[in-house]
């Protein structure tokens, strides 16, 4: 293609920075530190050198802070020798001070080894093949007497029965799984000598409830086993004191240290855009223009992982690229987290293996299994966050001496800016933070249950267990009661005469119900399975799973595309929806939840910036050249807002008035702004306006004038009352309905219904919906729905960002343009607003339309103007 | 709302349960009674409340109506371990209170291992279907079970029956929309909403000749089902 224009950028970001070890005074001295230098180095450096390895500085460092008996945080990146950092501090300290023999275990005709020292915990299943490996050539290499086995859901039900009472020398485990391990009563024995914890990819699981989960188990592996050591393996993340807290906890026995690795090697970032950026873009148009560049660099590379952000597109992707080059069946594949594990980790080990040129997926890829092949990554529309980008660029050239390639197709012309912002974000080290999660009780419910599965616990004894995780450190003795009034009599006085899934005796809290406990221990793998119904062959075979809202709008001989295949609707029974292979073209799209990210607080910050520079020099931002005309022409027909500006425009046309606001701060918070501005307008004058939202800003359309003069917009936009206007504006409770789902079934509100059993057990089935009714209803005050409605506000609306960039456009100046057409900034917003009312065809032709008037008037006006 | 079935004349009350005045008789469907109680027992913690409140409304009607027959449409019982000591007592009570009245039940799939105990309360229990007038009652609307009060050369009855919990989707103002529990009368018969608090709806699709009435507080409205049919290519 001739009017293709690659711009080839290569930029060192970072590149080796010496090892830092930062330092942290402790509650207590630790209790078992010692001194000098660790003595196992040398039989460690001598294996690897039979490998041809040397240890970094770092790694040494790290093992001689393990040594001294420090709690600690590794910050690493993939295919860095983190693996090593952290497990050969355990590995050195038996080499000095085994266990004698006397302690070790027997069981019925193995030889005895060292009881369980070590655990590894892996946030996922996926993972654990490919750690055990590392870790049990780590283990044979020093030759050490230990054994090694995984346990996850996969593990077979034996082996678990043995790993609960006679646990292997060192285990690799999923969080779910250590949780299961707890709540039997053995637990207190199989653990007793545990020396050391890792959790790898802490990040993953940091601000999760599967994270809150795990500070959890934690905490209860304190108490069996008081004197173990914590380490954490994560990558960079903007928050780690935080990040090392919630590991270590609130109180940590040992002083702790962060180690950081050194950081990333280059990252090669490149823009694959049209010669002629399109100046009216709007989202998903550029993207599939682009199929035959992308289709040329697939080729032009030994292995490819294209990111999409949404399993809608991923699927949508590979059906044309599959249509543009039939030769590829076989040779190209998709993945993402709602197909069936099966084709997913077959698809995994085919890219392992090098047998794949090409695999669309979304951030089911973003960790996991070492895909040495893979040399460079496509990333279709923007990332949306700066540490999305550098883990997708890692997934590239994992061999030290390449550097990593990402390759950036936006997906629509503005998006430009947002690589140029987190190209700039990278070089300046600023990555987003984690933020945790606030106490919430659905997790601590299934705690408390879990605990007491695993043997009789009074209330003091929990509460200080639980306290001592840093997400609960704050907890209230009236939060913590009411946790476990909710499990043992339901939470509410006299309401729930016949419910006892805890009981309550003198001594403490236990479950004594064996059929609560089976029900318990099978709930405690599901926090994070969404709901979410099975799509099968007729014939047998399945496939994946779809949202239960989008099948329960499929009609039989509907077609959608999953898994890169058009299916055809038969039927829905027990749970599934049954398929056969599709002709012709699909019907329906699904939809999965999570498809789309609000942009980053980093990233709006840096758009804005770019935005301010772009004005004050145009031409100067080097990555922004093909967005020249573009924004000379907003700047021509509107205006470009400096970093102390609110834009605000007005159109009237013939389908009534528009008012459009620029806030740059994520759709999360366009949408909450809208949302806000409306209520309040519609409040004061009575009209109701259609609202439209991006990642840039919200527009207001009604058929009647805007209602009060522009200047005094601001004043509707106070921080005053926000909460309660918004709660008010938003469709609040049927948000807080959707989030009650999660929380419902973390905290044991309703049943995922057994395996095998769904008929007899289906009087006893309610949706979480139902429950949420219930709890309205009859039982108001409930503390669960209370946290729905924080985690609406918190999670979903992002208030803390909402409020925040309310107060600074208080502080701007507001810049009124009244525009005579479209705006390059507000055509997309414009495309948002009738995209929910037309079909997806007449859509694309009514945008064209629009679209090729503004454009004969760009470059009219652009022609006389050069 | 007075609408007119097989001849009869009925009135459709907002609480769910119709109303024939002509031979005072009060029909209503779908109770199940000591539903959170069989949840409460498995370990589920859903507040008490909705059976307690189901009753009040049943036994305010009576007292209403005064009806000499009271026909329940099948699932008065969520199971039969729902049904407590205290739930017993209180249908008891209202049965005992109101003597003059006739409690009939027509057998619903989750009535079926209550049958006896119901029957000892004073209830009495149909199995399958009953005829009364020209209808067939009965607890799920399909298919028609064959009465043998009813010859050959007669019409079909027209069946009333509930069992579905029919609710409708209504679109308000933008992209909000309201489910609301109602009647749906169609071409076979007319199938009641739960009368129950706590029971959960099923959005139902009329077609064309169907009518439907929702129930909106203390009234019930005609739905234009053709205007508010949900929009398949959103959500």
């Amino acid at each position: 293609m001739d009017h293709e224009n690659i711009l080839n950028k290569r930029k060192r970001t970072g590149g080796v920075k010496s090892p830092q070890i930062l330092k942290y005074p402790a509650m207590a001295s630790p209790p078992s530190a010692s001194s000098g230098t660790f003595p196992a180095l040398e039989a460690i450096e001598n294996w690897m050198a039979s490998l041809g390895h040397r240890a970094f500085d770092w790694q040494r460092q790290t093992w001689q802070a393990y040594w001294q008996g420090n709690h600690g945080l590794i910050l690493a990146s993939t295919g860095m020798g983190k693996t090593r950092a952290a497990w050969m501090g355990p590995l050195g300290q038996w080499l000095h001070d085994p266990l004698p023999e006397s302690e070790w275990t027997r069981v019925a005709r193995r030889a005895a080894a060292p009881p369980l020292q070590a655990l590894w915990i892996t946030p996922m299943r996926a993972l654990a093949n490919d750690t055990s490996q590392a870790l049990q050539e780590c283990i044979r290499g020093l030759d050490l007497p230990w054994t090694l086995e995984q346990r996850t859901g996969d593990t077979s039900a034996a082996a678990k029965v043995r790993q609960r009472t006679s646990p292997p020398t060192a285990m690799v485990i999923t969080p779910e799984s250590l949780t299961l391990m707890l709540s039997y009563p053995e637990s207190q024995y199989a653990f007793r000598h545990l020396r050391s914890v890792i959790v790898d990819e802490w990040h993953e699981l940091l601000g999760t409830k599967r994270g809150i989960q795990t500070e959890l188990a934690l905490a209860r592996l304190s108490e069996i086993a008081p004197l173990h050591q914590r380490w954490g393996v994560s990558a960079t993340i903007g928050n780690p004191q935080f990040s090392l807290a919630s590991l270590v906890g609130s109180q940590p026995a040992r002083s702790t240290c962060i180690i950081e690795g050194p950081r990333r090697k280059a990252i090669d970032l490149q823009l694959l855009v049209p010669a002629s950026v399109e100046r009216f873009p709007w989202a998903g148009h550029i993207g599939l223009a682009m199929l035959p560049q992308v289709i040329e660099r697939i080729e032009g590379a030994r292995s490819t992982l294209v990111f999409a952000n949404t399993r809608n597109q991923t699927e949508l992707w590979y059906q044309a690229m599959l249509k543009a080059r039939p030769d590829w069946a076989g040779r190209i594949a998709v993945h993402h987290g709602s197909l069936s594990s099966d084709i997913r980790s077959w698809v995994e080990e085919a890219v392992r293996n090098d047998k794949l040129l090409a695999v669309v997926c979304t951030s089911s890829l973003d960790l996991g299994v070492d895909f040495s092949p893979v040399d460079q990554v496509i990333q279709i529309g923007s990332p949306k966050g700066v540490a999305r980008l550098v883990q997708r660029a890692g997934r590239s050239g994992h061999r030290p001496d390449v550097p990593s390639r990402l390759i950036f197709v936006p997906s629509h012309a503005l998006e430009i800016i947002e690589l140029e912002a987190a190209r700039q974000a990278i070089e300046a080290h600023r990555i987003e933070q984690r933020p945790g999660l606030d106490k919430p009780l659905d997790c601590l419910a299934q705690h408390s249950v879990t605990m007491s599965l695993a043997g009789r616990v009074t209330r003091e004894g929990l509460l200080e267990q639980v306290r001592s995780t840093y997400a609960y450190r704050d907890l209230t003795d009236e939060e913590f009661d009411w946790v476990l009034e909710f499990v043992t009599t339901g939470g509410s006085l006299h309401a729930y005469e016949n419910y006892h899934r805890v009981h309550r005796d003198a001594e403490g809290y236990r479950v004594v119900d064996p059929v609560i406990a089976r029900q318990h221990r099978m709930a405690i793998g599901t926090i994070t399975a969404d709901l979410a119904m099975n799509v099968q062959y007729l014939k047998g075979g399945k496939i994946g799973t779809v949202e239960e809202s989008f099948a329960a709008r499929l009609k039989p001989g509907d077609r959608f595309l999953l898994g890169g295949k058009l299916l055809r609707m038969e039927w829905i029974r027990d749970g599934t929806v049954w398929v056969r292979r599709g002709q012709g073209s699909a019907t329906a799209v699904p939809r999965w939840m999570g498809g789309r990210m609000p942009l980053s607080s980093e990233l709006s910050e840096g758009v804005r910036n770019l935005l301010d520079a772009a004005n004050c020099d145009p031409g100067q931002v080097s990555g922004l050249k093909s967005l020249a005309d573009l924004l000379a022409l907003q700047r021509r027909w509107s205006h470009v807002p400096n970093k102390d500006e609110v834009l605000i425009e007005t159109i009237q046309n013939r389908d009534g008035h528009s008012l459009i606001i620029y806030p740059f701060e994520g759709r999360s918070v366009s949408e909450g702004l809208g949302a806000l501005l409306a209520y309040r307008l519609s409040q004061h004058v009575g009209i109701s306006f259609a609202i439209a939202v991006n990642d840039y800003g919200f527009m207001l359309h009604s058929p009647e004038p805007p209602p009060i003069p522009w200047h005094e917009l601001c004043s509707w936009l106070s921080v005053e009352h926000l909460e309660r206007d918004i709660l008010a504006s938003l469709n609040a409770t049927e948000m807080t309905r959707r989030r009650f789902r999660d929380i419902a079934r973390i905290a044991g509100l309703i049943h995922q219904g057994m395996p095998g059993r769904s008929k007899s057990a289906r009087h006893l089935q309610a949706s979480a919906g139902m429950v949420f009714d219930a709890l309205r209803e009859y039982d108001a005050e409930n503390r669960l729905l209370w946290q729905a409605s924080d985690e609406v506000l918190r999670d979903q609306l992002e208030l803390h960002r909402l409020t925040a960039a309310l107060s600074r456009m208080q502080q701007q100046r507001w810049i009124h343009k009244v525009l005579p057409r479209w705006s390059p900034f507000s055509f997309p917003l414009y495309v948002e607003r009738i995209r929910d009312r037309i079909s997806s065809e007449s859509l694309a032709d009514r945008i064209r339309k629009v679209q090729m008037q503004l454009e004969k008037v760009a470059v009219s006006e652009l022609q006389d103007a050069h | 709302m007075r609408i007119e079935v097989a001849g009869e004349r009925l009135e459709l009350l907002p609480s769910g349960a119709v109303y024939c005045h002509d031979h005072s008789t009060l029909f209503l469907a779908d109770l199940h009674l000591g539903k959170e109680t069989v949840f409460q027992r498995s370990g589920v913690p859903i507040p008490s409340g909705a059976t307690e409140r189901t009753i009040a409304a049943w036994s305010g009607l009576i007292d209403r109506y005064r009806p000499a027959r009271m026909i329940v449409l099948g699932d008065l019982l969520h199971a039969r371990i729902g049904l407590t000591e205290s739930l017993e007592r209180s249908l008891c009570a209202m049965i005992a209170a109101w003597s003059s009245v006739r409690w009939e039940l027509i057998e619903g799939n989750h009535d079926r291992g209550s049958l006896g105990v119901l029957q000892g309360m004073g209830f009495e229990v149909h199995r399958g279907a009953m005829r009364w007038r020209r209808f067939a009652l009965q607890h799920d609307p399909a298919p028609l079970i064959a009465l043998s009060a009813v010859s050959a050369h007669e019409e079909p009855l027209q069946i009333m029956s509930g069992h579905l919990h029919p609710s409708i989707s209504v679109a308000l103002s933008g992209r909000d929309r309201v489910r609301l529990k109602c009647f749906w009368l169609r071409r076979d018969g007319l199938v009641l909403p739960a009368f129950g608090g706590w029971t959960g709806t099923h959005g139902i699709e009329p077609s064309g000749g169907d009518r439907v009435f929702a129930c909106v507080e203390s009234h019930i409205l005609e739905i234009n089902h053709r205007v508010h049919r949900p929009d398949r290519s959103s959500g």
